[in-house]
């Protein structure tokens, strides 16, 4: 009796951070749940003790923001995927090194431009620069090599780079564009005008999108 | 707007890959890196070192700095000052005022003036309440009574509006008493000449000038006199210096000084004649000329007097006689009398 009741306590305090996990996520209040960034703060301590369990249900809550963000930056498919894989790699292994300051988007975001930058550092030597990497992929046929969404498609290739980080950034992410001029160190006034411009091109796809489906 | 954000959400969620497999798999093969301690990660020590020197010498700096600072607003204080003003009964005060008439500084020359002032600190102050707090004490003191009522003020750099000023202000202080002040205000320019004589005789600035005054105004009266006179009170030296003979026209009279009430003696000019015809038991129609001039006096020479001189008419003899102002006491002189050797006669003693 007292060997099984031994047993169990030492199972329960090897598999402690599931534990945990399970624990936090099922005291997490209503609002709290509503509240992504605390969420993302909980898994993100509950993996900084190894727990992968926490690293699944990361993924799943920030998957598209990662992807996102990745892909405005790459435009290219392939790429922001290994990228994005490489960014939840990068959120596990320094997990202990983060502070919850309430914004852990923006520290993700700091590792996925990092992870960026050190890509188009590698590839510079081989290759050319981002804007000219998108000029190419903007000549060749997009829709087969890249991305199978039209309007992604039309997306990537009406943006220039920095208009799509913001896009991806403010629409998909929910930031600020307080907390995106930040990150970007950019100036607010910039950031605000190049969205503008680029939610207007947006809205001139979609029109024009209309007007060619009427036409068929 | 919010159809074009969900179609952007939208797009971007539809081409996101299911990595998640992949993603948990690479973290179990990965090993955690431990937190950068603090110490590392914010500086080296040589860093916090040249930080912290660079910290001593900011503060050392704005240290200095706030000295000169300082300095420099304390300094224009006594730069700033205009006019000196100088208060002799017998207590001599100095004050310093700045254009507004606001006392930079007050110092006590003598020592009846540091009783005057005690712990009273009149900077800051406006020259009317200072005035007004250093009379008040001499009053208080017992220096300004009704029968010590004069006071000598003297300004440098002045004008007569201001002296007048100074006048008004001091008599304010005995608007509701029955006393009266008897003041002399007078511009003085202060030069060393005039710092180094008022040295010498132990005097301040104001009574030195006042002293030269009497002697450039009063013939009997020559530098000689000066030691003798330095130590009268000033009601002494106002009595001599205001009862002095003056031939000029008012339109002349100087305009670098201000007089304002009557010295109080307790023997006046008709009084001390009348002593001297009582004693000589004659009447003013005996003599064809009577003269009387306040004057140190030749045997008391700390002392004044009526300076008397009558003249018989019958036979035309001249007598002369000096007539205390405070005590009434009178003494026959001589007209060779120098006052040094000879001593004049009492009239107790001759008649």
């Amino acid at each position: 009796m007292f060997f099984v009741f031994y047993c169990g306590i030492i199972t329960l305090f090897k598999k402690r951070d599931y534990l945990y996990t399970v624990f936090i996520i099922f005291t997490m209040t209503e609002e709290e749940k509503q509240n992504k960034n605390a969420e993302i703060e909980k898994l993100i301590y509950s993996i900084s003790f190894g727990n992968t369990q926490s690293m699944g249900r990361l993924y799943d809550l920030i998957k598209t923001d990662v992807f996102a963000y990745a892909l405005s930056k790459m435009a290219n498919k392939g790429d922001a995927e290994d990228i994005m894989q490489d960014t939840f790699v990068q959120i596990y292994k320094h997990a202990k090194q983060y502070l919850p300051k309430g914004k852990p988007m923006a520290w993700i975001f700091t590792i996925e431009l990092n992870l960026i930058r050190r890509f188009f550092q590698i590839n510079s030597r081989t290759t050319e620069l981002p804007d000219l990497f998108e000029n190419t992929y903007a000549k060749e046929n997009v829709e087969e090599k890249i991305i199978d969404n039209l309007f992604l498609i039309e997306l990537v290739k009406n943006l220039s780079q920095d208009e799509r980080e913001i896009i991806s950034l403010h629409v998909v992410s929910n930031m600020k564009h307080k907390e995106i001029a930040k990150l970007l160190g950019k100036p607010l006034s910039t950031v605000l005008s190049r969205y503008n411009r680029a939610i207007k091109k947006l809205q001139l796809i979609v029109k024009e999108s209309k007007n060619e489906s009427i036409k068929k | 707007m919010k159809a074009l954000k969900n179609k952007i959400i939208e797009s971007f969620e539809s081409q996101t890959p299911d990595l998640k497999e992949k993603v948990v798999l690479l973290c179990q093969n990965q090993t955690q890196e431990q937190p950068v301690e603090k110490k590392t990660l914010v500086k080296t020590p040589k860093k916090l070192v040249l930080r912290k020197m660079v910290a001593v010498f900011s503060c050392l700096i704005l240290f200095g700095l706030g000295l000169f600072v300082g300095n420099f607003f304390t300094l224009p204080q006594t730069a700033n000052a205009q006019r000196k003003i100088y208060l002799d009964v017998n207590p001599s005060i100095e004050l310093s005022i700045d254009k507004n008439d606001i006392v930079v500084s007050c110092t006590a020359i003598n020592d009846d003036a540091k009783k005057i002032l005690n712990d009273m600190n009149l900077e800051k102050v406006e020259l009317k309440t200072a005035l007004n707090a250093i009379v008040g004490s001499m009053y208080v003191n017992g220096y300004l009574t009704s029968e010590n009522n004069s006071i000598l003020i003297s300004v440098d750099n002045t004008t007569d509006d201001f002296l007048t000023f100074v006048t008004t202000q001091v008599n304010n202080v005995f608007k509701n008493s029955n006393m009266e002040c008897s003041i002399i205000a007078q511009e003085i320019n202060i030069n060393d000449d005039l710092k180094q004589k008022a040295e010498e005789q132990g005097v301040s600035v104001g009574k030195m000038h006042l002293l030269n005054k009497i002697v450039d105004g009063v013939e009997e009266i020559s530098d000689d006199d000066i030691p003798n006179l330095s130590k009268m009170s000033i009601k002494d030296l106002n009595l001599i210096y205001s009862k002095r003979p003056n031939d000029k026209p008012d339109d002349d009279k100087r305009k670098d000084e201000v007089f304002s009430g009557e010295v109080n003696v307790a023997i006046n000019e008709e009084n001390a004649i009348q002593i001297v015809l009582n004693y000589m038991s004659k009447t003013e129609e005996d003599f064809s000329y009577i003269h009387a001039r306040v004057l140190p006096s030749k045997h008391h020479r700390e002392n004044v007097v009526y300076h008397i001189t009558l003249t018989l008419k019958n036979s035309n003899q001249t007598y002369k006689y000096e007539v205390d102002c405070n005590t009434g006491e009178f003494f026959e002189i001589e007209d060779d009398f120098d006052g040094e050797n000879d001593f004049p006669h009492k009239p107790n003693d001759k008649h």
